[in-house]
């Protein structure tokens, strides 16, 4: 069954290739239930194959189907199908749709490849599979932007992928495994702990660039916004979760309990995090918050997870917390995304001015971002509060034991960055729903389409509010992937301890957006301004001019190096082995005589020329260096010669 | 008897060539399906002797008391016989088409199959005079390949080729003359040198010849005549020249380092460092190269340099492992490379379209073309599951096992970055093929005839196929790698 649904996917996806000659609405139709079929089946390997590793020739496919795996193959199914419900009216009347079902299609099979891996060479070749195919994604709109940010996009994914392959040779010479199962034993055992470290960070590299975390980030507001928002969904609640996988496979079984990893993934995760929330906080476009919001929620779930490294035995509250925030990262965004595409479909525009007033008078999209966005806020009694909860407790648990004020600084920014991010929600919130701008009527989608965000919608508070009956289950399944322990004892997450995080949050969030966006960010007339400075952009700034000069100088290298043979020819040509230049007489007459010539004796021109040409040739061999050569040649000849006529 | 069939194997396309000469095919349907089937019977003749289960040898053949001649086939002969049978039977279903267009098909049918015979010659030769001997003429046979169009630029390239390979041969030949006077220039599986033949001298002749038979696989220093003559010649000379006769070099360097030399009295010396640094450079070179180039034609010239050095590296990192890489690398970039230029040539043929310039909206006119063009690009760059990952893959981890030092960091550091200049200068073209931009007028698709697109389909189906079911490629060639050790 578990091959079912990594081979199902594709050739559905060769089935599509036919059916976009039948037209949009069979393209649809197909990609949802061929989804359908997916989730179908991902649920039923999952229930019937638990803890099974299955193993295939080709290629040394190795999947296993342990509890985070099936849990992240569960979800990822269903954001697929979600997904898929909604595209059939996002883009009714768009072009080049098959090309996008098939690569729709095609990333399904290896998304949910790289979550069942469990050997890192079929990981890398999903993963790779995965990284190219979803640049179609990307660029799918072929808008300039789209262009632009698929370049970035495709650069920082094939450089990821090389980088992280470096990384396994690495692991591959240090360990002689690949295999997930042995790595850990493996990478306890080896004595070169410099070639380990190399590999760790080169694989890190890679699944860092997929996660978008600081500095490898600057694809990921690039491309989430000009992506088609049913793909933005998956790209920012799953493809983003890829990354983090490699990076908890790290934490897990590569670099285990080294305290220097846990600190190199608490200083990034930070940096992501607060990064992500004060650029969503500045923009104005409804995608963009929501792809820096996806920055720095990836921020703090790289806290999570250094915090599972750090705190060794005790980091119950770390792992569960760290899981359950991926996954409801992945439900809220497939939630917000998709409410960001029915906003598109009907209005054909994201910016919050322009769509300001879209969401009054429909009091079913109303709910739904509001479970969406009080889930992204982590307000109680919905899925985000636990995981940011369980999180905030780690690091206070850590912050308790190291007595390090740094810590404590981390924390304050994680209850900051919350702010942020329910401050930047709020600014949404009320742009859409509360402000007047046109009136944009009351239909918003078909029964499909409504559908589909009802059903993304509602897992939200279902896990919210069974903490204890559903969300720890979950969680506790995946501790043997994340090296994660059980509870000592129970959370109690309506204690005044735990609220106390969200509601120093929540004060935040109220102080910034009053204070700040409502007399900064707001204009007088209620327009929403921009005032981000274009030219602080790490890619713009940074980046590009460097790698422009680093091309250069390489550029100027290469060319010397590869026309050195050709200029020593050159060199040669022009210096030794010159064609002598003949001792040049055009005109062995005078003009006088030569003019004459024309008229009679032409014969006699003739003759001239010919003895010209030949005297030119004659002098052109005398003079060069091959006929000195020669002539050596034949002296040595001769003086041969003489001497076996002497010895004879 | 069953030796002679070596014979029938280099015979067979020599005397379908030179009855191209005499018989002057215009290349019609019935003539092309003639030349198939020659080829095809060249296939499993060649097919039948490598499933034989003994080697095959001819008895040699004296030209003076020392020098002789005489064919065998081992593993590593029948390999590359059967890769080249292949490709050739493939090209002439292409060449079919686009000969039409650039005309005098004899001369050039001709000469492609007497290379075929010499290139086929150059792997079942059993000491190195007959290996020289076919070295020489396949150089010479294929001069007229590149000089096909007759135009002043096919001149200069074609004679620049002919220089460089012609003068690699001389390096080699000196070395050749050292060795001879020292030891036996037959070959045998494991060398047959002792440590006490490795004299200064001796080293020094190894160096030469390894230099001057690389030339012909365009190793830097002497790598710049590809550029030159390779997009000057018709696409499915360019092709073959790219895909197989260049790896005529690398057969030629495998054969003198380890069925001569032996290994392991290579193994760490000055010699096997220079020769990585130079495979390392023009990896590095080749693809960045590619890079700058705006010319398709030339900037594949540029992907071929850098892509058959690492057939080189691998040959010279001196491992099974490694030389596993090279033999993988060198069927798996045969493949995509004949494939791509044959794709490179359908768009010439079709759309003139000569440089990346015209790449855009491309991928609408021609689908299935660029769909080939892709698919074999992401097996030049080594995308899994396509077959040049699995090559990347063992030279890399050929590289760390043997070497633990810097170097062993170093190689596999190149092959990505030249990876990644790779990915570059093939996706590029491709992107703007598939997603001109909005802006974009609409175009037609154009005809795209279906005997070059079976060829294509092919290559392309083979780089998958072979890549998706790679385990059963992977240990033949490492029984073939472990053959020579």
């Amino acid at each position: 069954m578990v091959w079912f649904v990594i081979f199902f996917p594709v050739l559905a996806a060769l089935a599509t290739v036919y059916l976009a000659k039948r037209g949009e609405k069979a393209l649809g139709l197909w990609a949802v239930i061929a989804t359908g079929a997916t989730l179908l089946g991902m649920i039923i390997a999952a229930v019937s194959g638990f803890g099974g590793v299955y193993t295939l020739p080709i290629v040394h496919l190795t999947v296993a189907l342990d509890g985070f795996r099936c849990l992240y193959g569960i979800v990822v199914c269903f954001m697929w199908f979600v997904a898929a419900m909604l595209s059939p009216q996002y883009f009714r009347h768009h072009h080049n749709l098959g090309r996008y079902y098939f690569f729709f299609l095609l990333c399904l099979s290896s998304t949910v490849g790289v979550f069942l891996s469990a050997h890192l060479y079929t990981t890398f070749m999903f993963f790779e599979m995965m990284s190219i195919g979803s640049y179609v994604w990307v660029a799918q709109e072929e808008t300039e932007g789209a262009m632009d940010a698929g370049k970035t996009y495709l650069t920082i994914a094939v450089l990821g992928g090389l980088v992280t392959l470096m990384g396994l040779f690495l692991l591959h010479n240090v360990t002689g495994t690949l295999l997930v199962s042995e790595l850990r034993e493996a990478c306890m055992a080896t004595a070169e702990r410099d070639k380990l470290w190399a590999a760790a960070l080169c694989i890190f590299f890679g699944f860092a660039a997929k996660a978008g975390l600081f500095p490898l980030h600057i694809w990921l507001p690039k491309a989430h916004p000009v992506a088609p928002a049913p793909a933005s969904a998956l790209l920012s609640g799953v493809l983003t979760k890829a990354g983090i996988f490699g990076v908890l496979t790290i934490t897990a079984q590569i670099l285990v309990g080294e305290a220097t990893w846990g600190y190199i993934l608490l200083v990034l995760g930070a940096i992501t995090m607060v990064l992500g929330a004060v650029i969503a906080v500045f923009s104005t476009n409804l995608k963009y918050i929501l792809a820096c919001s996806s920055l720095s929620q990836i921020g703090f779930i790289t806290v999570g997870i250094s915090m599972i490294c750090l705190l060794g035995e005790e980091n119950a509250l770390a792992a569960n917390g760290s899981v359950l925030y991926m996954m409801n990262h992945s439900l809220v965004k497939l939630v917000l995304f998709l409410f960001a595409g029915v906003v598109y479909f009907n209005t054909h525009a994201l910016d919050l001015n322009d769509i300001r007033g879209f969401g009054r008078g429909k009091p079913l999209l109303h709910v739904i971002f509001l479970s969406g966005a009080c889930s992204l806020a982590g307000i109680p009694g919905f899925c985000g509060y636990i995981s940011k909860t369980l999180v905030h407790e780690a690091i206070v648990e850590y912050a308790h034991h190291s007595h390090l004020w740094t810590i404590t600084a981390v924390e304050w920014l994680f209850l900051f960055s919350g702010g942020l991010t329910a401050a930047y929600l709020t600014k949404i919130y009320v742009a859409v729903f509360w402000q007047k701008g046109k009136d944009f009527g009351k239909s918003w989608g078909t029964p499909l389409s409504k559908a589909a965000l009802c059903i993304a919608a509602v897992t939200l508070p279902v896990i919210g509010l069974t903490p204890h009956v559903l969300a720890e289950k979950l969680s506790g399944l995946t501790l043997d992937f994340t090296g994660g322990h059980p509870f000592h004892h129970e959370v109690h997450y309506l204690a005044w301890v735990n609220l106390k995080g969200v509601v120093i949050s929540l004060c935040i969030a109220a102080v910034v957006y009053c204070l700040f966006i409502r007399k900064v960010l707001i204009a007088k007339d209620g327009t929403y301004r921009s005032v981000w400075p274009k030219w602080l952009s790490l890619e713009d700034s940074v980046y590009k001019p460097f790698f422009r000069a680093l091309f250069a100088v390489i550029h100027v290298l290469c060319r010397l190096v590869c026309d050195i043979p050709d200029l020593l020819i050159l060199a040669v040509r022009k210096t030794v082995l010159r064609d002598s230049r003949a001792k040049v007489k055009t005109d062995p007459y005078p003009r006088l005589v030569r003019m004459f010539s024309r008229f009679g004796d032409e014969s006699a021109q003739r003759h001239a020329d010919i003895t010209a040409t030949r005297k030119d040739v004659v002098s052109r061999f005398t003079g060069s260096l091959s006929f000195a050569l020669l002539m050596t040649c034949l002296g040595l000849c001769i003086a041969l010669c003489v001497m076996i006529l002497t010895v004879f | 008897m069953r030796n002679m069939i070596l014979y029938v194997i280099v015979l067979l396309p020599a005397l379908l060539g030179l009855g191209c000469m005499f018989f002057k095919p215009g290349g019609s349907k019935k003539q092309t399906a003639f030349m198939l089937a020659v080829q095809a019977i060249t296939l499993i003749v060649t097919l039948i002797a490598v499933c034989g289960d003994q080697e095959l040898s001819t008895a040699p053949l004296y030209f003076t008391e020392s020098l002789s001649f005489s064919l065998m086939m081992d593993k590593l002969g029948g390999f590359f016989c059967l890769l080249t049978a292949v490709c050739w039977l493939l090209t002439i279903l292409y060449a079919y088409v686009y000969m039409k267009h650039e005309g005098k098909e004899p001369r050039f049918y001709a000469f492609l199959f007497l290379t075929e015979s010499m290139v086929l010659g150059s792997a079942l030769a059993a000491d190195l005079v007959t290996l020289y001997l076919f070295f020489e003429l396949t150089s010479l046979l294929s001069f007229p390949l590149v000089l096909h169009s007759q135009t002043h630029k096919a001149l200069l390239g074609a004679t620049k080729y002919l220089y460089y390979s012609v003068g690699g041969a001389f390096v080699a030949l000196f070395g050749m003359a050292v060795l001879a006077s020292n030891a036996s220039l037959t070959f045998t599986a494991g060398g047959h040198l002792t440590a006490g033949d490795l004299t200064p001298t001796m080293m020094l002749a190894i160096f030469l010849m390894i230099l001057g038979f690389s030339a012909k696989a365009g190793l830097f220093p002497l790598h710049n005549w590809l550029p030159s003559a390779h997009p000057v010649a018709p696409a499915p000379a360019h092709a073959l020249l790219s895909g197989i006769i260049a790896k005529v070099g690398a057969v030629a360097v495998i054969r003198i380092i380890y069925c001569i030399v032996g290994v392991e009295l290579l193994q760490g010396s000055w010699l096997q460092t220079t020769f990585i640094v130079l495979a390392l450079v023009t990896i590095f070179m080749g693809s960045f190269m590619g890079c700058t180039e705006n010319g398709l034609k030339k900037r594949l010239a540029y992907s071929s340099i850098s892509q058959i050095s690492y057939v080189l590296l691998g040959v010279f990192i001196m491992t099974p492992l490694g030389l596993a890489g090279a033999l993988l690398q060198l069927m798996f970039h045969a493949v995509a490379k004949i494939g791509v230029f044959q794709s490179a040539g359908a768009i010439i043929y079709l759309t003139e379209t000569e440089t990346i310039d015209g790449f855009p909206a491309l991928g609408k006119r021609l689908p299935t073309t660029l769909l080939c063009f892709t698919l074999l690009s992401l097996s030049l760059v080594g995308i899994p599951p396509f077959g040049g990952f699995h090559s990347k893959w063992y030279l890399a981890i050929g590289a760390l096992d043997a070497f633990p030092d810097a170097m062993g960091y170093v190689i596999p550091a190149v092959l990505l970055a030249s990876a990644l200049f790779t990915a570059y200068y093939l996706f590029a073209p491709i992107v703007q093929a598939f997603f001109p931009g909005k802006d974009h007028p609409p175009v037609q698709r154009v005809h795209e005839p279906p005997a070059m697109m079976l060829s294509l389909v092919m290559f392309s189906a083979a780089v998958l196929l072979l890549g998706l079911f790679h385990n059963g490629v992977v240990s033949t060639i490492l029984s073939i790698a472990e053959s020579l050790m």
